[in-house]
């Protein structure tokens, strides 16, 4: 047995007996896998199977047979909080400040909990409260980070943002094709070369308050990723954008009209910018579900590219049209599925296409801001006319498939598992550890490619 | 032959009170939709009118129709059965009208009414499950509640935060005037709860609040509720449960609040 299925069976030992004969599949599925996949999968287990929720459970018949009793309504807000349940938490902490409302660590904890649940100004409310009591050193610098987050969310202009940096190693990062021989029966190059990469992300995001209405508010962001290969610096890669606009609310229906622009960079040589803008909208039916439909064009230029034969005959526009729903099945998981169709109109038809992409993703809550996330699209693309580079008759059409499993969790979880005391520096920052599938099948060999990858990312979070 | 009439007729009654008590604790029983949980101050629960007005103390249970009644800074807290709880604060009248609840199901059915004071509501099961399904009512406006947590205010302190925000209260209800905010779970919450939606109506229309902190004021009965607007730290402490419970230092700004409130009446 290697090392890490040895810690995928002891993970799976410590989680749940009762799991052993489905690990025993997945264990045979994961040994088949590459070499970071199967760390992924060993490291997620692990995790998971060691931050398990409060094994005391208390229920609401509990509560309800003795309402007075603070400690355990406490320890049921505590509970309540690792399910997700964050309103019970919260008035079960109501309760215990109304019996005890000198119970410092309890107001903490409500002002936490209000501020998950958005309610900046009442969690300020709290923290204010706690600032001239008598706090350990731990307390006040939890009181000064949510003072200082709740400060920043409830202002009329607001700056909030982050930053992400991170590894990846996939098995075929430049998308190599799989084919022996083109149509014509020429030899492909099939070298996938294994490469790992340094990933770096960041968002900052500028809001003010509209006046009139219920939260309206225009924005303005900018985003960039940038992705350096170790060796294969085909797959090198930066893209930085700008996106402008404003929310409106009216009663159930969120309307977003914006404008946007991007750059695209390879190998450090700019490869497409993009412009253009959209609207969407998302109607919220019942506090479970919502829908959401959305319409852009954007104008994609390639004329920038130098050492590219096709050069500007990709220029034209790309109009999408999107359709989604979201439901929330349980205060810890929601489903979300989407389609898009696009439409390019490229100045030479063989760059014109028509696709249609499937979206489907589920993120599942842990506890103490642990997360799964997991997603998979498919995506129909078929060009207007035969690329004479690859074929005089026939048209390409590829079908591309994407999946990703994520599991993230707060570094400050981690820390108090190993009992490690943290302090501001890493408040806020996330890890997450992913795994991905990339398959694209296409009529011409040339593009039919596969690619596994795995990533750790960490991300801080910050707000003014 | 009179004494032994006279203990039939006793033994007789006394079989009839007894049935009768025992039928009505049944009845009572059955109605029982809560408990009260946690009560500061002066806190009293009229049963079937008013000769049976009790003081309230944590861990009685709540019947269907018990009017609640709360003096000068005190303040209950009522877990109904459905897991909603309702916060009343000072010099509030309120009453939980109709409770069906089918806990296996999850279905059911909540309306409650407040005459006049400080409630703060989050909804239970019977909200989340059926969102159109619970209610609150005060004399100037229904409050459709969707999922959410919310707090109100009837009556005169409902005027004076209208004008603490600069909203015009000429013409208002000093004592039917509703004051209604949104507290969340807001668009921004970062768990997967639903967000907080209610609708405030009466006959001069219909307004929904969406976003956390962001209120509405009912000026009277069948006038058209103002709103929604986003409310201040001010209006906010004055929702502060319990009323004098955590001392704050003379000097917070969270003394302004009710100090502002005293000034303008």
């Amino acid at each position: 047995m290697t090392a890490d299925a040895k810690i995928l069976y002891l993970a799976s030992e410590t989680a749940h007996k009762c799991r052993v004969i489905t690990l025993i599949h997945v264990r045979r599925m994961v040994l088949r896998l590459t070499m970071p996949i199967r760390f992924f999968i060993a490291t997620l287990f692990l995790l998971v199977a060691a931050i398990p929720a409060n094994a005391q459970d208390v229920s609401y018949e509990d509560i309800l047979a003795s309402p007075d009793d603070i400690k355990l309504s406490y320890l049921y807000a505590q509970q309540q909080v690792i399910k997700g349940d964050l309103e019970q938490a919260t008035s079960a902490l109501e309760r215990v400040l109304l019996l005890q409302p000198n119970w410092d660590t309890a107001r903490l904890f409500y002002a936490a909990v209000l501020f998950r649940l958005d309610d900046a100004e009442g969690a300020k409310r709290e923290l204010k409260l706690l600032q001239d009591r008598p706090l350990s050193a731990n307390q006040q610098r939890e009181v000064s980070k949510y003072l200082a987050l709740v400060t920043a969310k409830s202002k009329k202009t607001r700056l909030t943002g982050s930053i992400a940096t991170g590894f990846r190693v996939d098995s075929n990062p430049d998308m190599t094709t799989s084919s022996s021989n083109d149509l014509n029966g020429n030899p492909l190059d099939t070298d996938e070369r294994v490469d790992g990469a340094f990933l770096a992300t960041s968002n900052i995001r500028l809001e003010h308050n509209l006046s009139g209405g219920s939260g309206n508010f225009a924005f303005i962001e900018a985003n960039g990723n940038f992705n350096e290969q170790f060796q294969v610096s085909e797959a090198d890669y930066l893209t930085g954008g700008v996106r402008a606009g404003a929310s409106f609310f009216l009663q159930d229906l969120q309307l977003t009209p914006y404008v946007s622009a991007t750059a695209l960079a390879l190998q450090e040589q700019l490869y497409r910018s993009e412009y253009g803008g959209g609207l969407t909208a998302k109607y919220t039916v019942d506090p479970k579900l919502s829908v959401s439909l959305g319409a852009q064009g954007i104008y994609q230029d390639y004329s920038a590219v130098a050492d590219n034969s096709v050069g500007s005959a990709r220029d034209g526009w790309l109009y999408v049209a999107a359709g989604g729903i979201a439901y929330r099945t349980s205060e810890t998981n929601r489903l979300s599925a989407r389609i898009n169709g696009y439409q390019k109109q490229a100045s030479n038809d063989s760059y014109s296409y028509e696709a249609l992409e499937l979206i489907a993703s589920d993120v599942f809550l842990l506890g103490r801001g642990q997360y799964v996330l997991a997603s998979a699209s498919y995506r129909w693309q078929n060009y207007d006319q035969p690329d004479p580079k690859y074929s005089a008759t026939i048209a390409r059409k590829d079908r591309l498939l994407k999946a990703r499993l994520a599991y993230g969790v707060p570094v400050d979880t981690l820390l108090d598992l190993v009992n490690v005391e943290h302090g501001s520096a890493t408040s806020g920052l996330n890890v997450q550890i992913g795994a991905n599938y990339l398959n694209q099948d296409s009529n011409i060999p040339n593009f039919d490619a596969d690619s596994l990858s795995a990533d750790v990312l960490f991300t801080k979070r910050f707000a003014y | 032959m009179t004494v032994q009439r006279t203990l039939v007729f006793t033994l007789a009654a006394a079989c009839l009170v007894a049935t009768q008590v025992a039928w009505s604790s049944s009845v009572r029983a059955e109605a029982k939709i809560g408990v009260s949980a946690a009560i500061k101050g002066n806190v009293f629960v009229k049963s079937g009118g008013a000769g049976n007005q009790r003081k309230a103390k944590a861990d009685q249970s709540i019947f269907l129709q018990d009017e609640v009644l709360t003096k000068r800074q005190s303040a209950l807290q009522i877990l109904l059965i459905d897991q909603s709880v309702f916060t009343v604060g000072e010099n509030c009248e309120m009453t939980i009208d109709r409770f069906v609840y089918d806990p296996d199901r999850n279905l059911g059915e909540m309306s409650g009414t407040v005459v006049k004071g400080a409630f703060r509501f989050i909804s239970g099961r019977i909200g989340k499950a059926n969102p159109t399904m619970a209610n609150i009512t005060t004399p100037s406006a229904g409050i459709g509640i969707r999922g959410t947590m919310f707090e109100g205010v009837v009556g005169p302190d409902a005027l004076k935060l209208a004008a603490l925000l600069g909203l015009p209260t000429a013409g208002a209800d000093s004592e039917k005037a509703s004051f209604i905010l949104l507290r969340g779970p807001g668009r921004g919450t970062n768990a997967l709860t639903a967000t907080g939606i209610i609708e405030v109506s009466n006959s001069g229309g219909k307004t929904t609040i969406s976003a956390a902190n962001y209120a509405v004021f009912v000026p009277g009965p069948g006038q058209a509720p103002v709103g929604p607007f986003a409310v201040t730290e001010e209006v906010l402490s004055y929702f502060d449960f319990p009323p004098n419970g955590f001392k704050p230092p003379a000097s917070s700004r969270f003394a302004s609040a009710k100090l502002s409130l005293d000034l303008l009446s």
